[in-house]
C-alpha cells in the first residue's frame, strides 16, 4: 500500500436518488477525489446532476439493486488500483467526516475492514420502529452469520484492496449487507467497529426499507441458504 | 368397453389425450425432444387410463397403502409441484447473476470509452 498517497475511492450506489445525490457527491469530493457513483438505472435524472461533478459515473442500463451496483463500484475501483475501498450511501444518511475515521485504522495496518456503527455514534432523529428492526437485524446477524456488529445494516463500510477483492456481492437487492458479513467471516478478515453518525430525515426513511420488506429479506437469505 | 360406456367427461377428454400421446411418439423420433417426449409420453399415457379407468388408481393407491386414489394423485402433484418450484426459483436465481454480469460488465466497458460528444452525435441524427 502507499503510504504517503494513498488511492481511496468512495463507491455510492444510487436508484433515484436525484434529490440528493449532487450534495452528497459534492460534500464526499470536497475530501476524496475519486468518487463512483453507479446509477443503478434510474428513471429520474440521478445521473445528469452528476455532470461537471469530478465523480466517476457508471451506469447500469436497467435497476439490478443497491447489492449489484456496490459490487460493480467495487470492480471499477479495484481496476483503476485502489487502496482502500469506501462505501457511502446516496441518500444523505451518512457523515463524509465519518470516512477519514473508518480509513484510518486500514491505513494503518491495523485491520482489513472497517464498518460503520450508528450504536457505538449517534443514529439522528432515528424513530423507533427502525431502531428495534436494525436491532432485529444485528440479533439475525449474530445467530446466522455468526459475526458479531453493534449495526449489521450499516452502508457506511471500508475495505483493504484485498479484502475489497475478495467480496463477491451475489445477493443483488438489500440481502447484500448480510453476505457481506458472512463473506468478511468466511475470509477471515480482521475487522473493526468505527462509530458513526446517522442522520434520518424524511427523505431517507421513505428510501429506507420498511419492516416488512426487512422480514422479506430476512427470509430471503435464509431460503438462499437452505437450496 | 363399449363407446356408451363412456360418460361426457371420457369422450370429450380421451381423444384429447389421445392425440397428445401420438404427437410425443412421434416427439420420440427427433433426438433433440427425446427426454422431454418420454416423459410426456408416459404423463399422457397414465392420464388415458386414469380416465378411462378411475379403478388403476385405487389399486395403485392399494399397492402403496395410501388408500384413496385421490389420495394418491393429491401426493403426485404436491411433490411434482414442489419440484417444479424449487427448479424454477434456481433457474431464477441464475439467470438473476447472468444478467447482472451483463449490465455490470456494459457499464464497467462503457466507463472505459471516451464519453460520448454530443454535437457528433446529433450531426450524425440529422443524416
Amino acid at each position: 500500500m502507499t503510504r504517503d498517497n494513498p488511492k481511496i475511492f468512495v463507491v455510492i450506489a444510487a436508484y433515484n436518488e436525484s434529490r440528493t445525490i449532487r450534495s452528497v457527491t459534492d460534500k464526499v469530493l470536497a475530501n476524496y477525489s475519486d468518487v463512483v457513483v453507479v446509477d443503478d438505472g434510474s428513471s429520474d435524472d440521478t445521473a445528469a446532476r452528476l455532470a461537471g461533478s469530478g465523480a466517476h459515473v457508471l451506469h447500469h442500463c436497467i435497476n439490478r439493486g443497491q447489492g449489484a451496483a456496490l459490487q460493480t463500484g467495487i470492480c471499477f475501483a479495484l481496476s483503476e488500483q485502489a487502496d482502500i475501498v469506501v462505501t457511502f450511501d446516496a441518500d444523505g444518511q451518512h457523515d463524509q467526516h465519518d470516512i477519514e475515521a473508518l480509513v484510518r485504522p486500514i491505513l494503518d495496518g491495523e485491520c482489513d475492514v472497517t464498518l460503520g456503527s450508528r450504536f457505538l455514534g449517534n443514529a439522528h432523529n432515528i424513530p423507533l420502529s427502525r431502531k428495534l428492526m436494525l436491532k432485529a437485524g444485528v440479533l439475525f446477524t449474530r445467530i446466522f452469520s455468526r459475526v458479531k456488529v453493534s449495526d449489521s445494516h450499516n452502508g457506511l463500510r471500508a475495505f483493504s484492496s484485498r479484502a475489497a477483492a475478495s467480496i463477491q456481492v451475489t445477493m443483488d437487492r438489500m440481502a447484500h449487507a448480510s453476505e457481506i458479513l458472512d463473506q468478511i467471516r468466511i475470509a477471515g478478515w480482521s475487522f473493526r467497529e468505527i462509530p458513526v453518525d446517522i442522520y434520518y430525515s424524511e427523505y431517507s426513511l421513505a428510501k429506507g426499507q420498511s419492516s416488512w420488506n426487512a422480514i422479506k429479506i430476512g427470509l430471503q437469505i435464509l431460503l438462499r441458504r437452505a437450496l | 368397453m363399449t363407446l356408451l360406456h363412456l360418460n361426457v367427461f371420457q369422450l370429450i377428454i380421451v381423444p384429447l389425450v389421445a392425440l397428445l400421446f401420438v404427437r410425443s411418439i412421434i416427439l420420440l423420433g427427433r433426438a433433440d425432444r427425446r427426454r422431454a417426449a418420454v416423459i410426456w409420453a408416459i404423463l399422457w399415457l397414465a392420464a388415458g387410463i386414469t380416465i378411462l379407468r378411475p379403478g388403476t388408481t385405487i389399486s395403485v393407491a392399494r399397492i402403496l397403502g395410501i388408500g384413496r386414489g385421490t389420495d394418491l394423485v393429491l401426493y403426485i402433484f404436491v411433490i411434482a409441484f414442489l419440484m417444479a418450484a424449487f427448479y424454477f426459483y434456481n433457474r431464477m436465481l441464475k439467470l438473476e447473476a447472468a444478467l447482472t454480469a451483463i449490465v455490470r460488465h456494459t457499464a464497467l466497458r462503457e466507463s472505459l470509452d471516451p464519453p460520448v460528444q454530443k454535437d457528433k452525435v446529433e450531426v450524425m441524427t440529422t443524416f
